[in-house]
């Protein structure tokens, strides 16, 4: 038996945080992972999308480039996919190097294997028994869920997971979920010219963010040419000699070469083993300090349900080691930010204006377009708005909603302004740094107070 | 150097303290934490310690004086050496007109008066430029006068923005709150962790009037509460008997017409008392108790005694309409000389009603539940209801309220008779 302060198993943005942070507070630590540290989110999940992204930015750049003065001697574009999934591992594989490193450098024993709970301080890894004498962090993350429809198993239906090392370019797909995954693919292989059709049983695309964005979002993809089909369900899929043919419950069907499944991710909770450990949904439940309902074991990011995202994970990471270590450190889901990525970018944090309009009954909206920032115009991507939700009573930043160029980078001075407490007030005072895209956010803060001076005045 | 004592301010909303008893008489030696008086604010009695080691040199203020708080109150220092000649300083103290203040809607720091608050130029200019109120900065320097420092420590509160616009709104002193944010910064949890204000409702209008009423009434009245139960389950099957003819009657009709007919029967109990007088009036002006959501108002049905079953029910229908709807013209509450209040729609059991001055007794009808009784031998189940008669005793005695509310139980036992 290898007995350690604290055992960890999975290494996502959770658990290796977790393990870094506890050994930084002092502890021995044994981090237990079953593939690739880094998780999901660098091995199949946020890093391969946004290189991949990257790539479909670079091709929305060659298609500017003519009205730009740039002409290139051969416009057309072939995509060789598999040099793209070479360059995305390329870019992989040296963070997966990095995270060994610094769980080295901080004397992280990294076990490789499957772990199961045999006890409240005690994990089984094949025949070796690991002890913990302070606590046990749960970080197994999640994996994509596959929902009961027929066809579900067929050939070139994917989840996220194999889309992202596919090498044989599609040539129709349908997309079956419009939420983060769905409308980043979308982008991804629409920027690849094939033809992307996405599927979404609610009325309205992303319906988590807030409305009238998600709305903008879905005029400017539109106008990129992906079609979504929303308040469909798909009722099965079936292989056919033109390949695949998705049925919707409208009667309609779609013919596809591949259909991708993003209806969502299920929490990985077979490391509990007989352990009783209450859930909800499925999920492991867990308080603010992220403590299970097993004394001495913890649970952090996708597998708790509680905000499925790497920096949500990572936070509570380092909020559980910390609690094990003897401090008190309580997780504020409030202040979690959101993002999709892409051309555009979508950002938030805080309330969206319909539930701070629920809450707080009369607020304040205000709203900049990036078609009225400098920077943006010279980027040639103008597209979208700035949007904040405030109150007229203290001009509390309660949400930050962002669809445009830089959205996911933008989001984050609103994010540290409003855990800062800062109030458009202030905001409005900050001097920004012209030209920037962020001068935007400076702009709808002073059109809180009715004192934006690049619009026009508002009509009483 | 000779060390002023002063009157400390032992909480926000403290504006003065009252000297209690000096432990300490002058010439006395002192030592640093040692009590040497006892004050007392409206809310505690506390005892003063000493800051510094000397002698108590000067006593300024004796035991039983009211001082606003940072004033200096005596002198401790070596002994033998001369006290300090500085006029008392502070004169912060604010008298409080308590209905102005609770109708400041929105509170803004206003500048009290900053000449008659000592302070340093430096200390004014800065509290003028920062937004801050001289009358909330305790000085620090034994002098009593708020120096630069002084106001610069409440300037230089680590507090976030939104913190302290809420703490603004709130009228939170930043002062009295410990941070628990980074290097102790005032965040907003540390403000929504404190005791919620709460909300203030002026005392006036109707409200005043029903304060001021019900303290005359409980204080000027030696009263007495009689409760009886009366058997109504003859009344409800008459009330059922009649609904089916398409005569619709309230229970509180039937207690409105037996209570009229009983009052005027009983002369000393639909009676006033006004300036050592006994009115026993002839006519019973009837009082009927109607709450608001605001409020409580009580109009008057007159002649009560010459109406039907029938006309008393719709008379006093329009008027409780009238009443709900504030359509009540001032005339309609004034010469009740007896007044009913029924609670029980409401499931009470038992209440001790309140005297409606200048009138000396009032009714007080509870919830009629079912009862079980043995009826030779039989359980049997009746509609009992209580009444409550509270009476003032300087003009009715026992007998005499006991007599009229029998009357009145047995006219309910008896509703045909009405």
């Amino acid at each position: 038996m290898k007995t350690t302060d604290v055992i960890i198993i999975g290494g996502g943005p959770g658990g290796y945080v977790a393990a870094l942070k506890s050994a930084m507070l002092g502890a021995s630590v044994t981090l237990i992972e079953r593939d690739a540290v880094g998780g999901t989110c660098l091995n199949r999940g946020c890093i391969p999308t946004k290189t991949y992204l990257h790539n479909a930015e670079i091709i929305h750049h060659i298609h500017q480039a003519a009205s730009r003065g740039i002409l290139l001697a051969d416009a057309s574009i072939t995509i060789d996919l598999a040099k793209a999934v070479a360059a995305k591992n390329a870019v992989v594989s040296p963070l997966v190097a990095g995270i060994k490193g610094l769980l080295r450098s901080r004397k992280v024993a990294l076990v490789t294997g499957n772990a199961t709970l045999i006890g409240k301080n005690q994990v089984k890894v094949g025949d070796e028994t690991y002890e913990a004498t302070k606590g046990i962090i749960v970080a197994t993350g999640s994996s994509p869920a596959r929902p009961p429809i027929k066809g579900i198993d067929l050939p070139n239906v994917l989840t996220s997971d194999e889309m992202l090392n596919l090498i044989e370019m599609p040539k129709e797909l349908v997309i079956i979920g419009a939420g983060v995954i769905g409308i980043e693919m979308a982008q991804i292989f629409s920027a690849y010219n094939v033809k992307v059709t996405v599927v979404e049983a609610e009325q309205t695309i992303t319906p988590f963010i807030d409305s009238e964005c998600a709305t903008a979002l879905r005029a400017l993809l539109e106008k990129c040419g992906i079609t979504f089909l929303t308040g469909q369900k798909v009722t099965k899929i079936v292989h056919g000699k033109q390949g695949l043919s998705v049925s919707l419950a409208s009667g309609e069907s779609l013919s596809a070469s591949h259909v991708l499944v993003a209806v969502g991710r299920k929490p990985n909770v077979e490391v509990l083993g007989a352990l009783a450990i209450e859930k909800e949904r499925g999920f492991i439940r867990v308080n603010a300090q992220m403590q299970t309902s097993v004394p001495g074991i913890y649970a952090v990011g996708d597998v708790t349900g509680k905000s499925m995202l790497a920096h949500a994970a990572a936070k509570m990471g380092e909020i559980a080691a910390e609690n094990i270590m003897g401090h008190a450190a309580r997780f504020d889901g409030s202040a979690v930010p959101g993002c999709i990525y892409g051309s555009p970018e979508v950002g938030w944090i805080g309330m969206t204006e319909a539930q701070a309009k629920e809450k707080y009954g009369e607020i304040k909206v205000s709203r900049f377009p990036f078609a009225a920032n400098g920077r943006a115009k010279c980027a040639g991507h103008a597209d979208g708005l700035i949007k904040i939700v405030s109150e007229p009573k203290h001009q509390a930043i309660l949400g930050v909603h962002i669809v445009g160029p830089l959205a996911s980078e933008l989001i984050n001075e609103a994010a540290a302004l409003r855990a800062a407490e800062v109030t458009c007030e202030e905001w409005a005072e900050m001097m920004h740094a012209h030209p920037t895209h962020a001068e935007t956010l400076m702009e709808a803060a002073a059109g809180v107070l009715d004192r934006c001076l690049h619009l026009p005045p508002t009509k009483a | 150097m000779a060390i002023a004592v002063i009157m400390p301010k032992a909480g926000m909303a403290m504006e003065q303290g009252t000297i209690t008893r000096w432990l300490k008489k002058v010439g006395d030696p002192i030592k640093k934490g040692e009590p040497i008086l006892e004050i007392e604010t409206d809310k505690v009695s506390m005892e003063v310690e000493a800051e510094v080691n000397g002698s108590l040199l000067a006593i300024l203020e004796e035991a039983g004086a009211v001082v606003p708080v940072i004033q200096a109150i005596a002198w401790i220092g070596t002994a033998g050496e001369a006290v300090p000649s500085v006029e008392k300083t502070a004169t912060a103290v604010k008298t409080i007109d308590p209905v102005k203040k609770v109708n400041e809607v929105n509170p803004v720091i206003t500048q009290q008066n900053p000449g008659k608050i000592a302070a340093t130029p430096a200390a004014k200019t800065l509290a003028k430029e920062k937004k801050i109120d001289l009358a909330k900065i305790a000085p620090t320097s034994a002098s009593g006068v708020i120096k630069r420092r002084d106001v610069e420590a409440k300037a230089n509160i680590k507090v976030t923005p939104l913190a302290r616009k809420m703490a603004l709104e709130r009228e939170i002193d930043l002062q009295s709150i410990k941070g628990t944010g980074a290097g102790g910064k005032i965040t907003v949890s540390d403000i929504e962790a404190l005791p919620r204000p709460a909300k203030k409702i002026p005392l006036v209008g109707m409200r005043k009037v029903i304060a001021q009423r019900l303290c005359a009434s409980k204080r000027e009245i030696p009263e007495v509460t009689l409760t009886l139960s009366a058997d109504v389950t003859a009344l409800l099957a008459l009330r059922t008997k009649l609904k089916a003819e398409g005569k619709t009657f309230t229970v509180n009709d039937f207690i409105l017409c037996a209570v009229a007919r009983a009052l005027s029967e009983s002369p000393m109990v639909n009676a006033t008392l006004e300036n050592d007088v006994i009115h026993s009036w002839p006519d019973v002006n009837l009082g009927v108790a109607v709450g608001l959501d605001n409020g409580l108002v009580v109009p008057v049905l007159r002649k009560a005694q010459s109406y039907t079953l029938a006309e008393l029910a719709a008379v006093a229908k329009q008027q409780i309409e009238l009443a709900r709807n504030g359509k009540l013209m001032p005339d309609d509450f004034l010469g009740g000389t007896f007044t009913i209040t029924n609670l029980g729609m409401f499931g009470v059991e038992h209440f001790n009603p309140i005297i409606n001055l200048p009138q000396v007794a009032i009714l007080g009808i509870c919830a009629a539940q079912e009862r079980l009784f043995l009826d030779q031998g039989q359980v049997k189940a009746k509609t009992m209801m209580p009444l409550c008669l509270t009476h003032d005793h300087r003009v009715i005695d026992g007998v005499c309220g006991m007599n009229f509310l029998n009357r009145v139980k047995g006219l309910l036992e008896n509703p045909e008779i009405l």
